[in-house]
């Protein structure tokens, strides 16, 4: 293991590689701490010009901004009580009390360290797991991908945010626009209205109308009321001996949950910080500390949130399966530079596989240093009023997918998802399961299709495997357990959290 | 930032939600009517679609008989309909334009246009910043990536 992250590293530190995790990494850290920028929306963006670059650059590029996106959200959320990321509306609770007190500075700087320690710890667990789920992925035959696509998506139903049901419909609403296009059995075209169709909806145009669009129809006409209020001063920047002791195991819980929640499929950061700071909350001895500036309700989520950005490219790259909407957009990322993920992808392009995991080891470090001496940089940043942005990515929106397939079709469709987008969540939609939905159904579809005609139409194939078995065991149980009780006490909690305000979509 | 207040789950909001969904399973229902769905084992290219749209239309249904009943208050959003219509209007205008205008006008006036969405921006000020992005993003997709774009023209 040891060798294969040495031969990894060896890739990521060539110059070019190296600047692209760089590049990633920074975009990264300013799109996360833009609130209305998400990373969904700078991923999508910079999708079609992957196609111009390697595949292990573009790969390592995209998911730069994924994880540095975790730790610029942070910034806005201590600074401005808004949150620059969905996973960081609980870091408001307590890191933006505290910078009222005027430890803004400490704040930054234990978020950016509990930050780190938690993406190690998720960089730890995908060089650990990477071989032997890639080992256990090779014998997964077609109801297995199956299974576990189907897990996926009634995971992400379960555990959101949101009902249950309307999840679902929404990645039903998804696989349904998947089908477009010819069917990949058959070859018969599906719901092909122009020709323009006939090679299916483009990931790009669905992905930047849905989160590009609609955020900047949501945000375009505020009148801007944002100002930094909290003074950053240099002041007791560093913790006191007590304050260090009580954040090592909050830190290290968080990064267990985060780490545990990033890989299952259909879960991911967001839902990860939550569950960090309900349980830090839950078995605190002193729970009325909570919302004044509390350390552990400070800590522990965002080292959830960073554990679980790394951990949620385990399956993404040892299964080929996505676990959330920026995972999808990863892999869309592969397919379009012509490379099946997969459980082959660890054996076929070593060198990408490795180098992508230690780009996260580079990456989170580049991270940790450009976090701190450089705060005043982002303050600065953060102070750029959105009127002066949004038409700007208007304009990256409309050239990216127009550039992607040099098709004015595809641009309509950005526009008609991007009204979509806006229009849904007025009924309490949302968003991310449909982009999930199109990515999964086809994979879904085709497995399913495959099984059936293997064990000519027997059902009972999914339960006398005993990997299938398993993962039809987790969906149960998952299901009993969401139906049973803990999420009861967990939905309040989340309701409480919704009443402070911010983007809660992925 | 965000334009939301906290409201109760209006009743026309209540009644449109399931039933768009609904319909939105039946048009896809039609649609998909002419393909052949075949037998489990050996299933047509129309099983899968006649299986989502049945359960969409079963879960419209369902999720319009749990609105009707919630007396949840929810979180809502003033519809912005000044950016709605003017970021539509930047995204068609750039449609219009590309392929006959080419790049440079094609992203000035969608620039241009986006920027009205905001009422702060005086006319002087948006054909300043419309140029200052227009000479960006040229810089960007031709100079740097070399995008193979027409920059006026065909």
């Amino acid at each position: 293991m040891a060798e294969q992250f040495l031969l990894g590293l060896s890739v990521v530190l060539q110059p070019h590689v190296l600047m692209y995790a760089f590049f990633g990494v920074l975009l990264g850290q300013v799109i996360g701490l833009l609130p209305g920028v998400g990373a969904i929306t700078a991923i999508s963006l910079l999708l079609p010009v992957t196609f111009y670059l390697d595949p292990t650059s573009s790969v390592i590029l995209l998911a730069g901004i994924y994880y540095g996106s975790q730790y610029g959200g942070a910034i806005a959320s201590i600074l401005l009580n808004l949150p620059g990321t969905p996973s960081s509306v609980v870091t408001c609770l307590e890191g933006y009390p505290l910078a009222q007190s005027g430890r803004a500075g400490f704040a930054l700087l234990v978020t950016a360290v509990s930050s780190f320690i938690g993406s190690m710890f998720g960089v730890l667990i995908v060089v650990l797991a990477a071989i032997p789920m890639a080992a256990l992925a090779l014998k997964f035959g077609a109801p297995e991908y199956t299974m576990l696509v189907a897990l996926g998506l009634v995971a992400a139903s379960l555990i959101s945010s949101g009902s249950p049901i309307r999840a679902f419909s929404m990645a039903l609403v998804g696989i349904a626009l998947g089908m477009v296009g010819s069917d990949a059995n058959t070859g018969q075209y599906r719901f092909v209205a122009t020709d323009a169709l006939a090679d299916g909806i483009s990931l790009v145009s669905l992905a930047m109308g849905l989160f590009g669009v609609s955020e900047i129809i949501r945000n375009a006409s505020n009148v801007e009321t944002r100002k930094i209020d909290v003074k950053l001063s240099y002041k007791d920047l560093l913790p006191t001996r007590a304050e260090l002791r009580s954040m090592v195991a909050p830190v290290g819980r968080g990064a267990s949950i985060g780490a545990f929640f990033g890989a299952l499929p259909g879960t991911g950061a967001a839902i990860a910080a939550f569950m960090a700071y309900a349980l830090e909350r839950r078995i605190s001895r002193t729970p009325k500390e909570f919302g004044k500036g509390h350390l552990p309700g400070l800590c522990a989520p965002e080292s959830a949130n960073n554990a679980a950005a790394q951990t949620s490219f385990i399956p993404t790259l040892t299964l080929g399966i996505p676990g959330d909407a920026v995972m999808a957009l990863i892999i869309g990322a592969l397919i379009l530079n012509g490379i099946i993920p997969g459980p082959r992808l660890i054996v076929d392009e070593p060198q990408l596989f490795w180098g992508v995991i230690a780009s996260f080891f580079v990456g989170n470090i580049i991270l940790l240093i450009i976090n701190i001496p450089l705060i005043g940089l982002w303050v600065r940043l953060l102070s750029i009023p959105y009127h002066r942005l949004y038409p700007a990515i208007v304009l990256l929106i409309c050239v990216g997918v127009y550039a992607h397939r040099s098709s004015v079709t595809d641009v309509v469709l950005t526009l008609v998802f991007g009204l979509l987008g806006y229009v849904m969540k007025w009924f309490r939609f949302e968003p991310a399961p449909v982009l999930l939905g199109f990515v999964l159904g086809p994979m879904f579809e085709e497995n399913f299709r495959r099984t059936m005609l293997l064990y000519s139409g027997d059902f009972t194939v999914f339960l006398t495997r005993p990997i299938s078995a398993t993962l039809v065991f987790c969906g149960v149980a998952l299901l009993a357990f969401t139906l049973i009780s803990p999420i009861v006490s967990r939905r309040k909690t989340l309701k409480s959290l919704k009443g402070h305000g911010g983007p809660f979509s992925v | 930032m965000q334009n939301t207040e906290r409201t109760d789950f209006s009743l026309w909001r209540r009644i449109v939600g399931g039933p768009a969904l609904a319909a939105f399973g039946a048009a896809m229902l039609a649609i998909s009517w002419s393909y052949p769905s075949g037998s489990v084992v050996q299933m047509g290219p129309g099983y899968m679609p006649h299986l989502v749209s049945g359960t969409l239309m079963f879960f419209g249904l369902t999720i319009l008989v749990s609105d009707l009943r919630t007396t949840d208050s929810f979180e809502t959003e003033q519809p912005q309909w000044r950016a709605l219509i003017l970021i539509s209007a930047a995204v068609i205008i750039f449609v219009a334009l590309i392929e006959p205008a080419g790049l440079v006008p094609a992203m000035f006036c969608a620039v241009a246009i986006s920027k009205l969405a905001n009422k702060q921006s005086g006319p002087l000020s948006i054909v300043i910043y419309s140029a200052a992005v227009t000479l960006a993003g040229w810089l960007l997709f031709i100079v740097a990536l070399g995008l193979p774009l027409s920059v006026f023209g065909r």
